[in-house]
Order: structure tokens, then C-alpha cells, then sequence
């Protein structure tokens, strides 16, 4: 089984929606299932901080932070988003179903970030 | 260990099942005698009666207080008053035993006075049961912590893992659940002896799931399912609950000390410290307000509909709570795995307390 095999298996296995490791630099997807529409692009740059926050919120708040992302949840009606920036620039990202709990979301997170190689 | 008793059957009782475990054990008939083992000696255990005289049995506590501060006092009393026990304790012993003295109970406190050689011992309130889970985990200790209250049971720690949790006919993960639901009662810690091996997860997803399994219980027992929910968060239910901030402020201060909270208004743009600004100015050195626009429109592109977003960055963690017209934010600085795991707790509390106090509303 291949590493990307791997990623992908363990992703299902521990009940994910969908998944994806991206490379940072070119926003290619290296393994994953399902991941067509995972995450839009605005988010990727976002996240990985080649557009910075400029929204009235932020504004609001004094500005955009400094700080690199490492991990970001957003919880929403159909699915839970659990994403990883890992060191080297990848992004590894799962969207599990509402019902499982943020212990077992963050533990799968963790698992796909080892098994993809990514960290 | 040092036992001073008037009763000299009693003494010889004593000490030869004390021995029999493995205890030095010196028995003496009168407080003078005691007394003077204490400062001449170093005695790790006084076992004494609270109806010795000359001096008197509290004397002996205070005395030991002053002289042997190392040694852990357990007094016996026969029909002692209820102030009289409450003096002893207040003076300092680990346990006061009834007679006629039971041999099983008299080794479980000796074990207990063993135990506090190191540490602290006494009587706490105002605690909630995850802050005394937190405690133990946090400290790495191994104990079982006794828990009385609308449901009787107990937990098990090794090392600062949950290794076993027991309320009613309930083991394992259901019995912690249980145990967690708890809002008021008392507890007492034990040695840890013999238990069983009913909980092998980490620490923290135990107790987040253990409040997960709360919040779907609570949410079957108001009948008020996702779907309710759901057009809550659509904006059918058009009547917030008034906030009351006053109240996130305590909760945050009594739950998640040294956390920062804000209120998000985005209609008007507008983000409130809610607790007092510049008590913990290290917020605003990490840039946390920042990361909190930023957790906003990540949460914004990730789910339109989101009902929470936690961001970390660098050394900060943001939790955003969406409540109707207002998002809660929660903030903390994180300097280690260990803090980031007490934030997730942490957050988990305040999703179920927003939940269970103000409907959904702040």
C-alpha cells in the first residue's frame, strides 16, 4: 500500500467524509478522497497566509494577526472541517460528519497527518 | 508509626496487624509517651485517641503541628462529638476513625496518611468535578477520588490517567458521563489500590466525549433536536434570549482563568473585551484580537453555516462561538500540548454552558 493508499484508507476507516493532503506551494492534492469542493481556494490562502484577513471583523479587531496558522476547526450543520497546516507548508484536511466528536476528529486529524507522510 | 491508646488491648491489636503489614510500629499507653516519640523520633504515622489527657488528644495534633510537622496525625475517638471530630481535623489529622476501630478501614487510612507525605491535604469548595479531573490528571498523580453526591461513585487515576470510573451499576465511559453530570456533592480521595481497567483513552478525549454524550442527552431530554437547532441558527427564531454578559464574564473567570472572552457583533462590526480590559495584556502582545477576525473569515469561507470555529496560530488558540446575533470568542495564549488540550476542555464547557443557560444565546 502506498502512502497516499494509506492516507486515504485511514481516513475512511476512521468514518471521514472526505480528505485531502494538499502541497502548499502549488495547492496540488496529494492523496485524499472526495476532496472536490472540500475547500475553496480563498480558504487555502487564507489559512496558509498568502492573502491576509482584511474583513470588517478583523478590522474591527486592530488588523490581521502575525502568526502562521497550525490548525483550524470550523463546525457547520452538515459537516465538522478539521484542517492542519504541518510544517514543511502541506495542508492536511478532513471533513468528518457533525455527530463525531472533536476528541476523535483531532485524533484522525493527527493519525492522517502521520500516515500521509505530511509531518 | 506510633500508636497511643489507653486501652492496652486495643495497643496490642493494633499494632500486631500493623506489623503483620510491614509497619514499624511503636505502641504507647499515654499522650506524654507519644509526645515524646514525636521529638525524639521522626514518626511518618501517630495513631491516637482523641480521649487521651496530658496532654489532651487536640494538644497532641498541635504539638505534632509544631514538632514532627512530617508526621500524619489519625485520631480514634469512641461517640466522639461532632465538634470534637471537627477540632481534629481542623488541627490537622488525615482521618478520624470510630470505634470500635475497624482493622480494614484503620489500613486504608494509615495507606491515606502514607499517601500525603508529599502534597497537600484538606478540604476544598467551589470546585466543580472537572476542575478536581483536571487536578489529578495535570498533577500525574494516582488516586481514587470517592464521590458522594446525587449519584454515588468514584474514578481512578494512575499516573494522571483515568483508568476506571464507577456510579451506580455504571462502569467505564457512561459512569464518568454520569459522574460529570453532577453539579454539586462531595468528594474524598483514596489510595489507589487494585481496580479495574475500564477507561484506556487520553485524559482529554475522555472528557470531551464524556461532555459530548452530555449535551445529546440534554438536547434529547428537552425534545429540542437538530432540527430545532438548525432553524435557530437560520434565524427562524427571531427573539434572542437578552444577553447577559455579566454572567460569560464569571463563567470565565471561575472555568477558564486567564482566558480572554469577547462578544463579536458582525452586523455592526463591532468586538467587546468582556472581561476586564488590560488584566491580561498578553492577549494583545500575541495579537489576539487579530487571530479573531481571522478565525471569523476562515469560519465564514469554510461553513456559511458554522456554529464554531477554533483557530490556532503561532501561540494562540481562538474558539468562536456563532449564538444568534452575537459570536463568542474565547481566547488563550498556548505554550504547550497540555495547555492546548485544557482549551479544547475548556471551549467544550462553554459550548454546553451557552447551551444549557441562555438557549443558544449569550
Amino acid at each position: 500500500m502506498t502512502g497516499d493508499d494509506r492516507f486515504a484508507a485511514t481516513a475512511r476507516a476512521g468514518g471521514a467524509l472526505a480528505c485531502a493532503q494538499i502541497d502548499g506551494a502549488t495547492r496540488q492534492v496529494r492523496a485524499g478522497f472526495a476532496h472536490d469542493g472540500l475547500v475553496s481556494p480563498r480558504l487555502l490562502d487564507l489559512l496558509l497566509g498568502t492573502v491576509r484577513p482584511a474583513g470588517p471583523i478583523t478590522q474591527a479587531c486592530g488588523g490581521p494577526p502575525v502568526n502562521a496558522a497550525r490548525e483550524l476547526f470550523v463546525a457547520g450543520p452538515g459537516r465538522s472541517l478539521f484542517c492542519a497546516v504541518v510544517p514543511r507548508g502541506d495542508v492536511v484536511i478532513m471533513a468528518a460528519p457533525p455527530a463525531m466528536s472533536l476528541a476523535r476528529g483531532w485524533a484522525l486529524l493527527a493519525a492522517l497527518v502521520t500516515s500521509g507522510g505530511a509531518a | 508509626m506510633v500508636v497511643a491508646d489507653s486501652d492496652a488491648e486495643l495497643r496490642d491489636n493494633v499494632a500486631g496487624f500493623m506489623s503483620a503489614r510491614g509497619y514499624q510500629v511503636e505502641a504507647v499507653p499515654d499522650a506524654a509517651a507519644a509526645s515524646g516519640l514525636l521529638q525524639r523520633h521522626r514518626v511518618d504515622v501517630l495513631l491516637f485517641d482523641l480521649a487521651l489527657r496530658d496532654p489532651a488528644g487536640t494538644d497532641v495534633l498541635t504539638l505534632a503541628k509544631q514538632a514532627a510537622p512530617w508526621t500524619r496525625c489519625i485520631a480514634t475517638s469512641t461517640n466522639s462529638a461532632a465538634r470534637e471530630r471537627d477540632a481534629a481535623l481542623r488541627h490537622g489529622a488525615v482521618r478520624v476513625l470510630a470505634k470500635p476501630l475497624s482493622l480494614l478501614e484503620l489500613a486504608d487510612a494509615v495507606a491515606l496518611a502514607r499517601d500525603c507525605a508529599e502534597g497537600f491535604h484538606g478540604w476544598m469548595h467551589r470546585v466543580s468535578m472537572i476542575d478536581v479531573l483536571q487536578m489529578y490528571h495535570h498533577a500525574g498523580q494516582s488516586v481514587v477520588l470517592h464521590i458522594q453526591g446525587e449519584q454515588a461513585g468514584m474514578v481512578a487515576f494512575r499516573d494522571g490517567a483515568l483508568i476506571h470510573a464507577e456510579a451506580g451499576a455504571l462502569t467505564g465511559i457512561e459512569a464518568l458521563t454520569a459522574l460529570l453530570k453532577l453539579t454539586h456533592g462531595r468528594f474524598e480521595t483514596a489510595v489507589l489500590g487494585e481496580q479495574p481497567r475500564t477507561l484506556s483513552a487520553p485524559f482529554d478525549h475522555l472528557l470531551l466525549d464524556s461532555l459530548r454524550a452530555l449535551d445529546e442527552e440534554r438536547r434529547t431530554d428537552d425534545g429540542d433536536g437538530d432540527d430545532a437547532a438548525l432553524m435557530e441558527w437560520d434565524g427562524v427564531v427571531a427573539t434572542p434570549v437578552p444577553a447577559d454578559h455579566d454572567g460569560l464574564v464569571r463563567w470565565c473567570s471561575s472555568h477558564a482563568p486567564g482566558a480572554g472572552l469577547w462578544v463579536i457583533q458582525p452586523s455592526r462590526a463591532t468586538i467587546d473585551r468582556l472581561d476586564v480590559p488590560g488584566l491580561h495584556p498578553e492577549f494583545e502582545l500575541a495579537g489576539t484580537p487579530g487571530a479573531i477576525g481571522w478565525a471569523y473569515e476562515l469560519a465564514e469561507l469554510g461553513d456559511p453555516g458554522w456554529t464554531r470555529v477554533e483557530l490556532t496560530a503561532g501561540s494562540t488558540a481562538i474558539s468562536l462561538f456563532r449564538r444568534g446575533e452575537r459570536t463568542i470568542a474565547l481566547g488563550r495564549l498556548i505554550t504547550g500540548d497540555a495547555i492546548q488540550r485544557r482549551f479544547r476542555i475548556e471551549c467544550a464547557q462553554l459550548a454546553r454552558w451557552l447551551d444549557e443557560k441562555h438557549g443558544g444565546a449569550p
